[in-house]
């Protein structure tokens, strides 16, 4: 490849931090998928990325500058300018349930005191700035901060204390957090817990704990099924994904398993972004063990022996966790090259995002890990035939792994007895805004959303229900007379709307839905990968002309102003190569639709 | 095999294809502006939706692959809604006045715009106008004359400020503004030309191209092919020359004369003018690419620059004369030395520019009627050397080798100084070879170049080693018992005269290569591209590439392996036409008494049966012996080492007749100058490095009373007592003639001669006896050896006129040195320098870099039109300089 080097130089500290990443030099150098590491070697380290770094990683991987360009410049918690590249940054989440828990006001107190966002401390050590959902709406308002160093400390706040923020940013340093903050937990309901089972009842840093509460009793159980056994159970189980799009696991492993070219792949999705969500990071952050023995589970089923879990850049404990669990695996011989002396050999490998919403897409998530921009890539070909490094992969979040452990447990047909017939199994909902007990709930699917509503302690005291948005930013407004749809893939698909992977955030009659929607189009407009034309445009104008309609300054009229949203949602939705822009105007129309919020503003 | 329909209409196309791609080649329109043909889908503009029967709802032509039966609608009243849709979300964020402007079609430049406010956003104000894909495609699709929403704040024109435009390069301009993140450019920098100095950065609505590590293009490590701008949909990327003149008058196909590689370009001609150029995918070797010197070097000179008259020295000074006058006093003073002395006080220099006919007039008008064989070229030496080694090998210097296999090539040889720098499109397909058809790369260089980054084995010696490293490798090679064993089977003999090797060979590239010559039909390429300087080391290395082939592709196939690029155009033209002091037309031998009697008989007139090279020539001049010298564009003061004794040649000359459009260093010691026109504005043909007899055609208007080089020889002639009919003006009847007993031009006739015909050439002679290798001279002296080399961006017109700006991008005028030379020497980067050897300084300004080999100085051969010169010995041996950082001024 053809290389110009840019005449600055890398500093000592950031060939350091890239050296280490990277390994010692040998005469090939590294493979490409170790861009994405060496960039975020050097931004925990340093706070930025600047020109010597990026040239000195485009020397050790001998990839072009540009590439390597594009890709640091791709995610949102790089930051390539030295001049606002502070070694303290606190992102302050202003999104959906952060917003309806105060945000703003947060981010107000802080424009007094330090300046707009991105405005460096007096000392130019620290800055601050606004961020999409943080997943910790469950303890909104919420805030991360990072601090880059030798000993990098990146700490979620939530719920954010202004006065202590404000403060680690003047004085530009951070304490690491407290067992007591990382054991805090999500409130969790309902009677029988089993995805949620260990969920703050064992040490999570703990192999022994682990299997001390039923750990790796699945796995061994699926080694005696042999893979193709392993499958029938999940098929029997009508394990249906977890992620969103609701595709039949065992049906998307068989394919995997059966295919010819060589490696497979198997990647866990754990890249949690949409905002609302946070399942996966309790899940990931209390119970990691479980992911990891999930995971070879499916890899020992799929003919895989390298696995990857990829994890959204934003959940630094989650990520931590995991790798700890998956170093103890493997010195444990639960990982390697003879999974628990049985000859089989399976590995995992955490990656860690970087702030891309668009990630979650499961190709774009490959060519995230690849070393590339997380662009979403056109299908055919099906992941199952070529995906991650061009090779079979099996795909799975979190969620849904987990599930295969109980699968195992109890076998597919008494997994497939709970629920309902078409969605079986329990299903973990996410529930945040304007509830008295906001967190992670377990339920079987049947289950009202008015229920659900209920386990969550309902609305504060005197106040009325204005909406529910189901499925996060790309799901659907439920208007409160429809809370009594129970929670299923074919109830919410008769209505029109998505279960998606289950965030569920409340209104109440307080909030401005109009610019709660405001931020749902901001987000996308944010979060589109720029690839296609209908999403990278679509969404800017989707917004432009929610911004017109909720200042009440339409063009033309009302009428039109709406026809033309629909116009612009269409082609978003007809058009766009990825999910993010087939459902970037779902909240928006739906709330349109069924709240009919610009109803009254009539002609001009 | 695959029948489906379009619109109603049945096509038969392969399976498998893409649809986008069948539709198009059968006229049915599908909008799309992001699709390159032949690279996989990018999907992105979301255009070029059809209706196809099955399918649920649009599908996207260009990702759809043909599967038999398909039925396809292109027209519905959906599909035309869809693209419709798409393009208003593609027009919200992009200057539409251009579509909307009623008086659009009125507009001319400098009117004032009745109807719109914003001047900027004129649609006149965009310099693609009228030349722009998205309009285009805007108006077949219905999208043009549309009313502007009212009022409406559209992102476009609602940003408070636009991104500045990138113009601080000569070649191209990079307007963000205009900029529908298509990403063509992207791949075409990428997959097209595996540079990758271009990228899609930022994300969602930020997302915006950027080159290289996100600063300026020149920055970057962008060369400047273009390529970007010949996929670019809009007036993003842009020529900076001529930006503003939108359309040519009319569009000529015509040859690039900056290499060897002979690749068709289309210059677009305005008023008489070339203003554009953009390459043509009619030539099968760069198809659609062509590089930085193709693209702009056209534009390095006004025609204030050229001569407009013909010129006679009076004293120190040049003084206009008449076309009659200046014949007749040229014709004088060549017949007077001829008479006066002896015919071989006269000769006939060729420029490696010209062209065929005008080589071959040039050389039947020295021999037949100044009766000298005293023809050669300042190319002639080099070329003279590879080519005895190729008929040592091969018996004949026509060889089968054919540049459009070089990317099917399984295992490729490069025997270079920078195959980038002095061929690019070459380079590219070695490129492709590797990235495409993951063939296995061996460069042989001194110098680092873009090749080299994609060499599997890198082979670098020490400055000089080359001709050393490549024998050990070939004598490597001839003692593997294995591979002996079988070419000695094949027939080849006396391998082990090449086994004295005395360096040990590079290890990586002897296993690569063993494994090549081993391999089952392993399809082997060899290329060599010698330094235009340096005759002892470019006849070393052409054995030892010889050699290797031989070992490497058998003696059977080793003719069609061996690639030998001259660094000139026209180089093997000359010899076959027989300009050069060793052969006569058609390539034979000088010693061929049959062919020279048959020869005489069709010129009726003895043909000389001895010739003086260009070295003896200037040699003779210095002693007195050389009297007169007509040279036909050539400039021995720009190409020739030992510059000084050349000049000195020159001035002790009684007659210098030069034709040139260029007031050369040549041109300005002449006593007549005869002016030529530009070579984009005369009729011929050249003979490209694969032997394609390539059609120049006469595009652009002569300057002043300028004339045509054949057209001054055919005058000559006539004047020397030549009849019209044995020299004529024409290019067609000279090729004619050329045509009539030149076997491999039988098919090269005006008319009839296509573009880039090539003659089918007979089976490549079987090699079965290696030339012998020549050891490395031990050391000389101390200093660095001073390499030097065509390089990419100087301009050799306005290199040969002294033109500061030659090399407008301000990188090649440099001393190179390695970083432990330079700190041994206390020279530090960017500080000036005094270079001396052969009793000359040169200043200059040091730069310190890897590129080049440890114990070497290189210095671009064209800087300062061929100043390097100065320090290189005449008789083509190596020079050590002496590389001293000059006392600071002030």
């Amino acid at each position: 490849m053809d290389i110009h080097l840019s005449a600055t130089e890398a500093s000592p500290i950031e060939r350091a931090a890239v050296d280490a990443a990277l390994g010692p030099r040998d005469t090939r150098p590294p493979p490409r998928d170790r861009l994405l590491p060496a960039l975020w070697a050097v931004q925990s380290r340093v706070g930025h990325i600047g020109e010597g770094a990026l040239s000195y990683i485009c020397e050790r991987l001998d990839v072009p500058p540009a590439e390597a360009y594009s890709v640091a410049s791709f995610y949102a918690l790089f930051s390539l300018d030295p001049s606002a590249g502070q070694p303290l940054v606190a992102h302050v989440c202003d999104d959906i349930a952060c917003r309806a828990a105060g945000a703003e006001q947060i981010c107000a107190r802080l424009e007094t005191a330090l300046g707009p966002p991105g405005t460096p401390t007096s000392d130019g050590r620290a800055t601050w700035r606004r961020a999409s959902c943080l997943g910790q709406c469950d303890r909104a308002p919420a805030a991360l901060v990072m601090a880059a160093g030798s000993q990098p400390i990146e700490r979620a706040l939530a719920p954010v204390d202004p006065p202590a923020l404000q403060t680690a940013l003047r004085d530009g340093a951070l304490s690491p957090a407290t067992d007591a903050e990382t054991a805090t937990l999500p409130r969790i309901g309902g009677a029988s817990l089993r995805l949620l089972r260990r969920v703050g009842r064992i040490d999570p840093t703990s192999l022994d704990d682990y299997r001390a509460h039923g750990g790796y009793e699945a796995l061994r159980r699926a080694v005696r099924l042999g893979p193709d056994g392993v499958i029938r159970e999940v098929v029997d189980a009508k394990l249906v994904g977890r992620g969103g799009a609701a595709f039949p696991t065992g049906r998307k492993w068989e394919a995997v398993a059966h295919a010819a070219a060589r490696p497979h792949y198997l990647v866990c999705n754990a890249d949690e972004s949409e905002p609302g969500m946070f399942k996966d990071r309790v899940l990931m952050e209390h119970d990691p063990f479980a992911i990891i023995e999930a995971m070879t589970i499916a890899g020992y089923a799929t003919g895989c022996e390298q696995g990857y879990v990829y994890v959204r850049g934003e959940y630094p404990l989650a990520f931590s966790r995991l790798r700890n669990a998956v170093a103890q695996a493997q010195a444990k011989g639960l990982l390697g090259d003879d999974v628990l002396g049985r000859g089989f050999r399976f590995d995992i490998e955490p990656r860690r995002g970087a702030g891309a919403y668009v990630c979650g897409e499961e190709t774009a998530l490959f060519s995230s890990i690849e070393g590339y921009r997380g662009e979403p890539r056109n299908r055919p070909p099906f992941p199952t035939q070529s995906g991650l490094f061009g090779r079979p992969t099996a795909v799975n979040n979190v969620e849904t792994l987990v599930n295969v452990l109980e699968i195992l447990r109890e076998g597919g047909p008494a997994f497939a007895a709970i629920g309902t017939r078409d969605s079986t199994g329990t299903k973990l909902f996410c529930v945040s805004g304007r509830v008295d007990r906001p967190g992670v709930y377990e339920v079987p699917f049947g289950t009202t959303l008015r229920a659900l509503l209920d386990l969550a302690g309902g609305l504060p005291a005197g106040r009325t229900l204005r909406a529910v948005l189901l499925g996060g930013a790309a799901g659907s407004v439920i208007p409160p007379e429809q809370v009594d749809m129970p929670l299923t893939f074919e109830a919410a698909r008769a209505r029109g709307v998505a279960l998606g992977s289950g965030a569920v955030i409340v209104f109440d009659d307080t909030v401005d839905l109009r610019r709660i929607l405001l931020r749902v189009a901001a987000f996308f407009r944010d979060e589109s990968c720029g690839q296609c034309v209908p999403c990278r445009i679509g969404t800017v104008r989707q917004e432009e002309l929610l911004e017109r309609l909720v200042s009440g300054r339409p063009h033309s009229s009302v009428r039109d102003e709406l026809a033309l949203l629909a116009d612009i949602g269409r082609a978003m939705r007809d058009a766009s190569i990825c999910g993010l822009g087939q459902t970037a105007s779902t909240a928006v129309e739906s709330a349109v639709r069924e709240l009919k919020l610009f109803a009254d503003g009539g002609d001009t | 095999m695959a029948t489906i329909t379009i619109d109603g209409r049945t096509v038969e196309t392969t399976d498998g294809a893409t649809l986008l791609e069948v539709c198009r080649h059968n006229g049915a329109y599908v909008p799309s502006l992001c699709y390159l043909e032949g690279l996989p889908p990018y999907a992105g503009c979301r255009m070029c939706l059809v209706e196809i029967d099955g399918a649920r709802g649009l599908q996207l032509s260009c990702s759809t692959k043909v599967t038999d039966g398909m039925v396809v609608r292109t027209h519905t009243e959906e599909a035309r809604q869809a693209h419709k849709q798409v393009l208003s979300l593609i027009l919200a964020n992009h200057s539409d006045r251009c579509l909307t402007c009623h008086r659009r079609e009125l507009c001319h430049p400098g009117d004032i715009c009745l109807r719109d406010q914003v001047v900027t956003h004129r649609c006149i104000t965009c310099p693609k106008n009228y030349r722009c894909e998205l309009q285009a495609t805007c108006e077949v699709v219905g999208m043009a004359n549309y009313e502007p929403w009212e009022g409406e704040a559209r992102s476009w024109y609602a940003m408070a400020s636009h991104p500045p435009a990138d113009e601080g390069n000569p070649f191209f301009e990079f307007d963000p503004k205009m900029c529908i993140l298509c990403t063509r450019c992207v791949r075409a920098c990428q997959d097209i030309r595996h540079t990758g100095a271009i990228t899609l950065a930022g994300r969602g609505f930020s997302a915006h191209i950027a080159f290289g590590g996100g600063g300026p293009i020149h920055e970057s490590n962008c060369d400047f092919c273009g390529a970007c701008i010949d996929v670019c949909p809009t007036a993003t990327l842009l020529d900076h020359p001529h930006k503003w003149v939108s359309k040519p008058d009319q569009w000529v196909n015509t040859v690039c004369p900056y290499c060897s590689v002979g690749c068709t370009i289309r210059l677009g001609v305005r008023q008489g003018q070339g203003i554009i150029v953009r390459p043509s995918s009619a030539n099968p070797i760069s198809f659609d690419q062509i590089c930085v010197r193709g693209r702009y070097h056209y534009d390095a000179l006004r025609e204030r620059d050229r001569i407009a008259r013909p010129l006679i020295r009076r004293g120190d000074v040049h003084a206009p004369l008449s076309w009659e006058e200046a014949i007749a006093q040229a014709a004088g003073a060549l017949k007077a030395a001829r008479d006066r002395h002896d015919p071989s006080a006269v000769g006939v220099l060729v420029s490696p520019l010209a062209s065929n006919e005008e080589a071959y007039l040039a050389q039947k008008l020295a021999r037949t009627l100044l009766h000298t064989g005293n023809v050669d070229s300042t190319a002639g030496p080099v070329a003279r050397a590879v080519a005895g080694a190729v008929r040592d090998v091969f018996g004949t210097e026509v060889l089968p080798a054919d540049l459009t296999r070089l990317a099917q090539a399984d295992y490729v040889v490069v025997v270079a100084d920078d195959l980038e720098a002095s061929h690019p499109v070459a380079a590219l397909r070695v490129k492709d070879a590797v990235a495409r058809n993951f063939a296995r790369c061996v460069v042989v260089a001194g110098r680092q170049g873009e090749v080299s980054d994609f060499a599997h084995a890198w082979v670098r010696p020490r400055a000089g080693g080359e001709v050393a490293a490549l024998n050990a490798l070939v004598a490597a090679l001839a003692t593997d018992p294995e591979l002996r064993a079988l070419r000695t089977s094949q027939g080849v003999q006396g391998l082990e005269r090449l086994a004295a090797g005395d360096a040990p060979a590079d290890a990586e590239a002897f296993s690569l290569l063993r494994a090549a010559a081993l391999g089952d039909k392993a399809a082997v390429a060899v290329v060599f591209a010698p330094a235009p300087t340096a005759t002892w080391r470019n006849d070393a290395l052409a054995r030892a590439a010889l050699d290797l082939t031989i070992l490497l592709a058998g003696p059977a196939r080793a003719a069609e392996a061996f690639y030998y690029l001259p660094t000139e155009a026209n180089v093997l033209g000359l010899r076959d036409m027989g300009a050069t002091a060793d052969l006569l037309p058609g390539a034979h031998p000088l010693a061929d008494a049959v062919f020279r009697d048959d020869l005489a008989a069709r010129w009726e007139s003895p043909v000389p049966a001895e010739g003086l090279t260009v070295t003896q020539m200037v040699a003779n001049a210095r002693v007195g012996r050389l009297k007169a010298l007509l040279v036909v564009g050539d400039n021995p003061a720009l190409w020739l080492p030992g510059r000084t004794e050349v000049l000195d040649a020159l001035r002790r000359l009684d007659a210098l007749v030069v034709i040139d459009q260029l007031m050369t260093d040549t041109a300005a010691e002449a006593h007549l100058v005869l002016p030529d026109v530009d070579v984009y504005g005369k009729d011929g043909t050249f003979t490209s490095a694969d032997r394609r007899v390539l059609r120049r055609m006469a595009a652009v208007a002569p300057q002043g009373d300028a004339r045509p080089a054949l057209a001054t020889l055919a005058a000559l002639a006539e004047a020397l007592g030549g009849s019209p009919d044995a020299f004529p003006s024409d290019a067609a009847r000279v090729m004619d003639e050329v045509a009539s007993f030149l076997p491999p031009y039988a098919h090269a006739r005006y008319p009839e001669l296509l573009l880039h015909e090539r003659e089918s050439l007979p089976d490549g002679p079987a090699a079965t006896t290696p030339v012998d290798l020549l050891p490395t001279p031990a050391a000389a002296a101390d200093g660095l050896l001073l390499l030097t080399a065509r390089t990419l961006y100087t301009s050799l017109e306005s290199a040969a006129l002294h033109r500061p700006d030659a090399d407008k991008l301000g990188r090649e005028a440099f001393v190179e040195m390695r970083p432990e030379d330079a700190a041994r020497l206390g020279v530090a980067d960017g500080q000036p320098v005094s270079v001396e050897a052969n009793g000359a300084v040169l200043p200059m300004t040091a730069k310190v870099t890897a590129d080049v080999p440890a114990g070497a100085a290189f210095i671009p051969l064209l800087y300062d039109g061929g100043a390097v010169m100065k320090l290189l010995p005449a008789d083509g041996s190596d020079a050590h300089v002496r590389v001293r950082a000059a006392v600071p001024a002030g």
